[in-house]
């Protein structure tokens, strides 16, 4: 890396322009890793290095837009490193247009041109900063986990939490108020017990509850969470050698004002798996998967029903002053659709939801054939994202003006989760997502971890590693019951029919 | 000055020019024994071949991210340095020259440290930290990272002990923030020896420079540090923050047998002992002084020298016949010779243990040997054996580095793809990157493409299985010894045609076909399933075999028995015999194989064994103490009493 940018700099000097205006044409485009060509890409997203993966010995790309000046890049390296100002600058001044990128190989003492790389600089702006968890494939037992932020004008990656600060630990579901960096919780699981973090303007309070993903409600009052029993299995021949599902899943809502965990018979339905909690932006429903439990006891769990467990999107009404819940609508069937359907997500306008439609269950990244749908809540249809792969995709997140969308992928390996930005017009059509950029062109070669769950926000997070630290360690925690002891149709022991093994 | 004078002080330079050739003399060969000693009779290649398995992977890629990061905490700059000599471990000359320099810094720093006590006679004591390694080593125990720690603490008192002294404020003040300076940064380089520093440095003010005032302060700010840094700097609790690289309470440090704990504290202890005595005999009247500086009888040249080596050699010799951790030897070495694929060799280091002192692991590896020497099905029972120690799938073998490596390798050479990759990751992510694991991947990677997927878009999949291979043997090249064999199998990947038959694993039974799923693996489960994958799969029949033998199911074992012709066999295993005679006396069956035969002798021994069994079956222990010697190896005495690999077999 540090080579790649002395190259640049070293031999960033004026070339000789005639022997780039005869160089000889060839008539296909360069190939480069990764793919950054016929995306959109928003004015203030960092440099999108990359590698020219054609043969030479020195190589010039010039990026260049109707207005302001070109954006040279010299090199002997094919690892192209681009000035961050001249970058930002260029973007900026071109919004709405066509970026170009051409690119010059030098080679056997005679240049050659390719074809132009071309990308597109759309008017809106994507929020400043994503969070996500960063760990290794398919490991049990686990070391290295954690929740990063990413500066996307820039290349910084921080740890908001990592697991090993305290002993090999386990952090997930982070989730914002409206992306908002200062309003943030999280879990996480390990030395100091299980628990919840709740960051909210300059506080931190934690909850002894052992709970699943969360949305904070618009109004920054109540967030919902679910509460789940993992099982983990194998199979002994495909590709993806892990599975999961829930054999048990409920809903609950915290309410802040209150300090207080509760749920109600429509989130937490004993015959039913609920999960992956979303809020409408107007925060009047609760959107989620849910799932009839198909199994009678444990006994038989899981390999006879797996592969019938097939999620609904569903919503409920909440009147959030008066805390009162209404009935449940589906939305979105898994008899409609045939498959699975998880992790229901509005869009910031209320009027798409980005949902993942899979095989079976909700954990889609461990089946390839997981794609991006999105349903359009004003006419009920629903369609395939333009930006799937025959990879998993899952996980996925608005941008605040909703024209952005980050999502994990496992394309192009089948293994390794990368994060994606695709712009979405306003029709909801996807453009080609291009991968997030690095600093270092080759970063992703040799790079064995995994993201997850990306969340916009727009800025860094407000609470310090220190002090979330310190809470996780902070064993006076707000006592709380387990959810699944709560709610009226439960028995005393708090599982009806299951038992976590 | 006279000519006599002139003469004698000739004399006297002579003399103490002597003596310090004589003291080089005695440390050069102290040290170069060392070499010898690790290099020869411990061999660091065994110690390598652990990495990962009984030892913590040193981690060492050559990324610059990593190293940032392993420098972003406490003790990172040193754990770096030592995964990076650990390396040399490879080498075995280059490991024990790793071993030997580190002794030589540590005996070197203790020496300067009595020469700063006023202590020039204390050479040969300060020969003591190179005996305590090769003590440590002796264990078969790797701390390289603690003792380097240590002698960056010795070294950096010895440093901080020359820096100009004066009256003057200025230069006190100056001497108080190097202090500091030299504190924090052994902090951050080298963990809570920053705390030792700081007690040697204050034992020195206090009994050398009568300065008790600056040795409290020197005390105090050294035993505040990890504190400060640890706890504001660096996000750790206070226990975390004090246990550094460091062998006194809990951390990974201390997480080893009692004998080789004790010996690291000690050598902690060590100079921090020594300088508090000579800093107690500084405090003393100078004419007892004197008269306990004039015993040192041994500077009397050649008497000197030869008590000097003599005195080594001793040590050296108990330490050799003392200290001795032959559990962990063995196991090393069968470690060792797996990898090498040395398979009786592995037998032979198997025989070395009783049958109590074999774990799991050990077991495993015996069994795996067995079947490369084609003995499983006549041998396994001269062996101590374990029903879970065949795949060690069951519940009851500790989730530990062993079995995340053996297991992700028997699975590999048995052709369970999914299972090989699922504990290969999961050893990616407990023990660190190694290498094998990365190759394993790799390779994994290579044949699901191959065999795994489906006809529609398989194009695609099989570049998306390449570029998953590729990944890991690029991880791969960013270590130091693995560097060229992961370029040299990039370049394979890159020569081979998409659906060639030079992809590696093309040797190896098939893999399952049919789809399960499972929470708990059970080994009869995968073993069919991978016959009926593959009938012709020797490894997972013999296995099957060997489990049904292991769980005591001879009828099972019996209803396999017609496939043993599939594979060649000129003759029933004896175990395979033992088997059919006892599922046959309980069933008064005979199974029968066309063209094999049970062999007489096995059948006359089977009735022997019954004929004593029966005289004795009213009192067992004393029948299973009878029996030992004559069929402590045999199929018979294990189905009885569920022991093996007692009596005359050994």
């Amino acid at each position: 890396m540090v080579g790649t940018v002395a190259t640049t700099l070293i031999f960033s000097r004026p070339l000789d322009e005639a022997a780039l205006a005869e160089a000889r044409l060839i008539a296909r485009r360069p190939r480069i890793q990764p793919e950054y060509f016929d995306v959109v890409i928003p004015p203030n997203i960092a440099p999108l290095n990359f590698r020219i993966e054609e043969s030479g010995d020195q190589f010039v790309v010039r990026i260049h837009a109707v207005k302001g000046g070109a954006v040279e890049i010299v090199s002997r390296s094919p690892e192209i490193v681009i000035p961050p100002g001249a970058w930002r600058r260029l973007l900026m001044e071109n919004r709405g247009n066509t970026l170009t990128i051409d690119v010059f190989v030098r080679r056997e003492a005679a240049w050659w041109r390719y074809g132009s790389l071309k990308n597109r600089i759309a008017e809106e702006e994507i929020d400043s900063h994503i969070v996500y968890r960063r760990l290794r494939p398919d490991a049990l037992y686990y070391r290295t986990i954690g929740i990063y932020q990413r500066d996307l004008e820039s290349y910084r990656e921080s740890a908001v939490l990592d697991g090993r600060w305290f002993g090999e630990g386990c952090v997930h579901c982070h989730a914002f108020q409206e992306r908002n960096p200062a309003r943030m919780s999280l879990n996480f699981r390990g030395r100091y017990g299980d628990g919840c973090l709740f960051a909210h303007d300059g506080q931190i309070h934690t909850l002894a509850a052992r709970l699943g993903h969360a949305a904070w409600h618009p109004s920054g009052k109540v967030v919902a969470f679910s509460r789940f029993d993992i099982q983990l299995f194998y199979h002994t021949a495909r590709m993806q050698t892990r599975d999961a599902m829930d054999s048990n899943s409920d809903l609950a809502y915290y309410r802040l004002d209150r300090r207080e965990l509760k749920t109600v018979a429509a989130i937490a339905d004993p015959f039913q798996l609920e999960t992956q909690p979303s809020w409408s932006p107007d925060g009047r429903y609760l959107y989620f998967a849910s799932a009839a439990k198909l199994w009678p006891d444990y006994v038989t769990f899981p390999s006879e029903y797996f592969s019938r467990l097939r999620y609904d999107l569903k919503r409920v009404r909440y009147d959030v002053e008066a805390d009162r819940w209404g009935p449940v609508e589906t939305v979105l069937s898994a008899e409609q659709t045939g498959k699975s359907n998880a992790n229901p997500r509005v869009s910031p306008d209320g009027r798409f939801l980005l949902f993942t439609l899979c095989d079976h269950g909700n954990f889609a990244l461990y089946q390839p054939e997981s794609d991006l749908y999105v349903l359009n809540l004003e006419d009920g249809k629903y369609r395939k994202l333009e930006c799937n792969s025959e990879f998993a995709e899952s996980w996925h997140s608005w941008s605040s003006n909703g024209r952005w969308i980050v999502f994990s992928s496992k394309r192009p390996t089948g293994i390794f989760t990368r994060l994606y930005l695709a712009y979405l017009d306003s029709d909801g059509r996807a453009a080609k997502p291009f991968l997030l950029p690095q600093r270092d062109p080759g970063f992703y070669d040799d790079f064995l971890g995994l993201y997850t769950l990306p969340e916009f926000v727009d800025g860094p997070i407000a609470a310090s590693p220190r002090a979330l630290l310190s809470a996780v360690r902070d064993t006076n925690r707000v006592p709380v019951e387990d959810i699944f002891r709560m709610g009226p149709a439960r028995s005393p022991s708090g599982h009806d029919r299951l038992r976590p093994e | 000055m006279t000519p006599a004078e002139v003469a004698c002080e000739a004399q006297f330079r002579v003399g103490q020019e002597r003596d310090r050739a004589r003291v080089w003399l005695v440390q050069v060969v102290g040290l170069a024994f060392v070499w010898g000693y690790i290099w020869l009779v411990i061999d660091p290649r065994l110690i390598y071949d652990a990495f990962g398995i009984y030892l913590p992977y040193p981690e060492c890629p050559l990324d610059a991210a990593f190293v940032r990061e392993t420098c972003s905490r406490p003790g990172g700059p040193v754990d770096y340095v030592s995964a990076l000599l650990s390396q040399g471990f490879y080498f075995p000359v280059l490991g024990s020259f790793v071993v030997a320099a580190v002794s030589g810094l540590l005996c070197l720093a203790t020496n300067r440290l009595f020469f700063d006590m006023g202590w020039e006679g204390g050479w040969l004591l300060g020969l003591a930290p190179a005996v305590g390694i090769v003590a440590m080593y002796r264990t078969y125990q790797h701390p390289l990272a603690p003792l380097l720690a240590l002698a960056a603490c010795l070294w950096m008192t010895a440093v901080f002990q020359k820096l100009p002294t004066g009256i003057g404020g200025f230069v006190r003040v100056g001497r108080a923030v190097v202090f500091l300076v030299a504190c924090v940064g052994l902090y951050w380089l080298a963990g809570t020896v920053c705390v030792l520093f700081g007690l040697l440095v204050g034992v020195w003010m206090a009994c050398v420079k009568r300065r008790w005032l600056a040795a409290a302060a020197a005390v105090a700010a050294s035993a505040v540090t990890p504190w400060l840094i640890g706890t504001r700097w660096y996000y750790m609790t206070a226990t975390e923050a004090y246990c550094v690289i460091w062998p006194f309470g809990p951390g990974s440090w201390s997480d080893m047998e009692p004998l080789p704990l004790a010996i690291l504290q000690g050598l902690f202890l060590f100079p921090l002992a020594m300088v508090g005595i000579l800093g107690l005999r500084n405090l003393l009247p100078q004419g007892l002084q004197n008269r306990l500086t004039a015993f040192a009888w041994w500077r009397r040249p050649i008497l000197g020298t030869v008590t000097s080596l003599a005195t080594l050699a001793l040590a050296l010799w108990l330490v050799h016949v003392i200290v001795r951790a032959p559990h962990r030897e063995v196991r090393f070495k069968m470690v060792h010779f797996a990898r090498m694929r040395e398979w009786e060799e592995v037998l032979q280091a198997a025989r070395q243990l009783r049958s109590s002192g074999h774990d799991y692991f050990s077991q495993h590896l015996v069994n795996r040997a067995l079947f490369h020497t084609r003995q499983l099905g006549d041998g396994m029972f001269a062996f101590s054996q374990d029903p879970s120690s065949l795949l060690l799938l069951s519940g009851d073998v500790p989730h530990a580095p062993p079995k995340f490596w053996m297991l992700s390798e028997i699975a590999w050479e048995l052709g369970d793809l999914n299972l090989a990759e699922q504990w290969a990751f999961e050893r990616l992510e407990a023990v660190g990157e190694c290498p094998d694991a990365l190759e394993l991947l790799a390779l994994i990677s290579l044949r699901k493409g191959q065999t795994l997927t489906p006809s529609v878009l398989e194009q695609d999949l099989l570049a998306s299985s390449r570029q998953t291979a590729r990944m890991f043997l690029r991880r791969m090249r960013k270590n130091l010894l693995h560097r060229r064999h992961a370029e040299a199998l990039l370049e394979a990947i890159e020569r081979m045609p998409l659906k060639g038959s030079m992809w590696p694993g093309n040797g190896l039974p098939g893999l399952r076909c049919e789809d399960r799923t499972f929470q708990t693996c059970s080994e009869e489960l995968m073993l069919e399933n991978l016959l009926a994958a593959n009938p012709g799969n020797q490894m997972a029949f013999e296995y099957l075999m060997a489990y049904y033998l292991l769980s005591r199911r001879p009828d099972r074992l019996v209803q396999h028995l017609p496939r043993v012709k599939d594979f060649g066999y000129r003759e029933i295993p004896r175990h395979y015999e033992e088997a059919i005679l006892i599922h046959g006396a309980g069933t008064a069956t005979e199974p029968t194989i066309p063209g094999l035969s049970i062999r007489p002798e096995t059948a006359q021994r089977f009735q022997r064994f019954a004929a004593r069994f029966q005289a004795s079956r009213n009192q067992p222990w004393l029948a299973a103490a009878d029996l030992a010697e004559e069929f402590g190896d045999s199929y018979f005495y294990y189905h009885v009493f569920g022991v093996s690999g007692v009596g005359r077999a050994r």
